[in-house]
């Protein structure tokens, strides 16, 4: 890994970003650099900030200081969620969110690719090609024989697969993935594991949070180590878990 | 037409069938026949079609977009203001005071000329557009400054109702130039008929329905393809849909500004009906009042917010005839019946029985 990489060759660039709740810094001077293609994993005790770092990068919250950069050109910063949405980055929420009076279908085809505008939503079509795409999709997250029931009938797990689903059929170039694992049996959080592993590459970078270290493990990919908003260790899962301060952390208390 | 369910063309054809059948047995039948229809009928039917589509605007926004709107009673008002502000000038010189151009109570108050707002509505095709116009530029602003700001849920609903307020209280006062408290009335004619002519009465009656027909047609379109879907995700889980890319206050926005022009021709429709207009229509009580005609038909359903607006009026035209001190207690205590007992409505209930018994028959065949 070259240590100084360019910025503009990132997929996502963060740089001493800054975000504080009452004075409380729920990310601290925190950076980040994402190769494209890149599966990252991250790591940290609840309240590292690893969703409010996935908020900043998706526009929900606007950091205090910093810098984020999409392929070293959008200032994310500046942009609202569904501008950032539209440059291509896809985000699954920590307590899976779908779109509960909509079938399994319903939800992948609003999530497809198309104008988003309302007035042209109005006249919205469905092509055969994006049906196409949705059936793929249905394939890959295992649901096709649930594709016209509801969406809140689904267990806890296959709304994380339909939420996974809605990422994919946009094509995004970035996804973040908050907590995929949780209420999942140990099979199926190794089936996403290895769906994770077969997303990421080419173009499209993955960052997943993630508690469960045997998950971890599965994904076999560079990790960061967060703690109190900052970047605590990043590398292979195992010189992290090896890191002094990581262990401080996890065990010293 | 695809998106024209069978629920649907039932409701049309009932709707044809009611308004025609009520007009033919009015005009053609004389007063002594039994199956006669008396000429009040006609009117109180009349009138419960613009009740029907005003509740169809609220459901458009409730139901699908999840915005309670508790104001909806004004967009209703302001299409009748219009409306009421072309019959005044159609009166001409036949007013109490044969004044040329000013209304009765302008002359009363004193007034010299006609004021800047009042240009234009001696014409139907200024009128009538603006019976639409207005109540969607209100909406359109309204919507402006609230979705993009992000206000949702009892902040909004709370907004709205202060704002309907507000404009009870304007149009209350006599300088606002709508005929303060009393408001507008002593019409005479609409398109060179007498008001209250046997032909205009049936005329308006058709108009409502096919008013009626019309919005039905219209929400009907706007929530059965992708349009609807994205309104329905907005209302259970907005933050998803930003997102996903979508921006859900452009959606609200459209939508409620398109409900909005609907609850205006249901005013205008009203207005020559009843022959009056004044600020209590305003009310926040009103705007209260519909919601509850939605709820008792069944949210989202579209037929049924149409039908509980008919159901609860009519319960309401008996009982005031009856008991009118009860009404209000009546209403408060159906609210509170079908929040407990039938929460997704008549309609919704009748829709969920029919999927329980399919499933029954599924699972036994
Ligand atoms: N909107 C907010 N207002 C105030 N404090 C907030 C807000 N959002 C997050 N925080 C605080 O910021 C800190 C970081 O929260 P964050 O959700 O990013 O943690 P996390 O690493 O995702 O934790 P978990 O593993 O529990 O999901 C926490 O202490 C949290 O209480
Ligand atoms: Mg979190």
């Amino acid at each position: 890994m070259v240590e100084h990489p360019s910025v503009s060759n990132a997929a996502l660039y963060l740089d001493a970003v800054t975000v504080s709740f009452d004075g409380f810094k729920a990310l601290n001077r925190l950076g980040l650099y994402l190769e494209p293609g890149e599966l990252r994993a991250v790591i940290g005790p609840n309240g590292a900030g690893k969703s409010t770092m996935m908020d900043v990068i998706t526009g929900k919250t606007r950091p205090d200081e910093g810098q984020v950069l999409l392929h070293g050109r959008h200032d994310l910063t500046r942009l609202d969620e569904a501008a950032i949405a539209g440059l291509g980055i896809g985000r699954k929420f920590q307590r899976p969110t779908v779109f509960e009076a909509h079938s399994v279908f319903e939800n992948l085809e609003l999530a497809c690719r198309a104008d988003r505008r309302a007035r042209w939503t109005l006249f919205a079509r469905l092509s055969s090609d994006r049906r196409q795409r949705i059936e793929e999709v249905l394939e890959v997250i295992a649901l096709r024989d649930r594709a016209d029931d509801r969406a809140g009938l689904l267990s806890h797990g296959q709304k994380q697969w339909l939420e996974i689903g809605m990422l994919l059929v946009q094509d995004p170039s970035i996804l973040l993935i908050d907590e995929p694992a949780a209420g999942m049996t140990d099979a199926e959080t190794m089936r996403t594991a290895s769906l994770l592993k077969r997303i990421a590459g080419g173009d499209r970078s993955v960052i997943v949070v993630e508690h469960d270290m045997e998950f971890v493990r599965a994904l076999d990919c560079r990790v960061t180590a967060l703690h109190e908003g900052a970047m605590l260790a990043e590398g292979t899962l195992d010189a992290v878990s090896a890191n002094e301060a990581v262990i401080e952390v996890y065990l010293g208390r | 037409m695809g998106w024209l369910d069978l629920k649907g063309r039932i409701f049309l054809v009932a709707l044809a069938v009611l308004a025609g059948g009520a007009v033919a047995l009015n005009l053609s039948l004389p007063e002594s026949s039994a199956l006669h229809v008396p000429n009040y009928m006609v009117g109180l039917i009349g009138k419960y079609l613009c009740f029907a589509l005003l509740a169809l605007s609220v459901d458009l926004v409730w139901g699908f977009a999840g915005i309670l709107s508790l104001g909806h009673g004004a967009f209703f008002a302001l299409g009748g203001y219009a409306m009421g502000m072309h019959l005044m000038r159609q009166i001409g010189e036949r007013g109490v005071y044969g004044h040329p151009v000013l209304p009765d109570f302008m002359v009363f108050l004193d007034w010299k000329e006609l004021p800047w707002y009042w240009h234009g509505f001696d014409s139907a095709w200024f009128a009538l557009p603006m019976c639409l116009a207005v109540p969607g530029a209100l909406a359109f602003l309204f919507g402006w400054l609230t979705f993009r700001s992000r206000v949702t849920g009892v902040y909004l609903s709370i907004i709205s109702q202060a704002m309907t307020f507000a404009l009870m209280l304007a149009f209350f006062r006599n300088d606002m130039g709508f005929g303060g408290n009393n408001g507008l009335t002593d019409f005479k004619d609409l398109f060179g008929h007498d008001l209250k002519g046997a032909g205009m009465r049936a005329g308006l009656l058709l108009a409502s329905a096919a008013a009626l027909a019309g919005g039905y047609l219209l929400c009907r379109w706007m929530t059965v393809g992708k349009f609807g879907r994205v309104l329905v995700a907005v209302r259970d889980a907005e933050q998803r849909t930003r997102f996903l890319g979508y921006r859900p206050e452009h959606y609200k926005i459209l939508v409620f500004t398109v409900s909005a022009m609907m609850a205006g021709a249901a005013g205008a429709l009203y207005v020559p009906q009843v022959g009056i207009i004044n600020p209590s229509e305003f009310s926040p009580a009103n705007s209260i009042e519909i919601v509850i005609w939605v709820a008792v038909g069944g949210r989202g359903t579209l037929i049924g917010a149409a039908l509980g607006a008919v159901l609860v009026n009519y319960a309401k035209t008996f009982l005031t005839g009856a008991a009118p001190e009860m009404w209000l207690f009546v209403l408060g205590g159906l609210f509170i019946a079908v929040t407990l007992f039938v929460p997704k409505g008549v309609l919704g209930e009748i829709a969920s029985l029919r999927v329980r018994w399919q499933a029954r028959r599924g699972s036994d065949g």
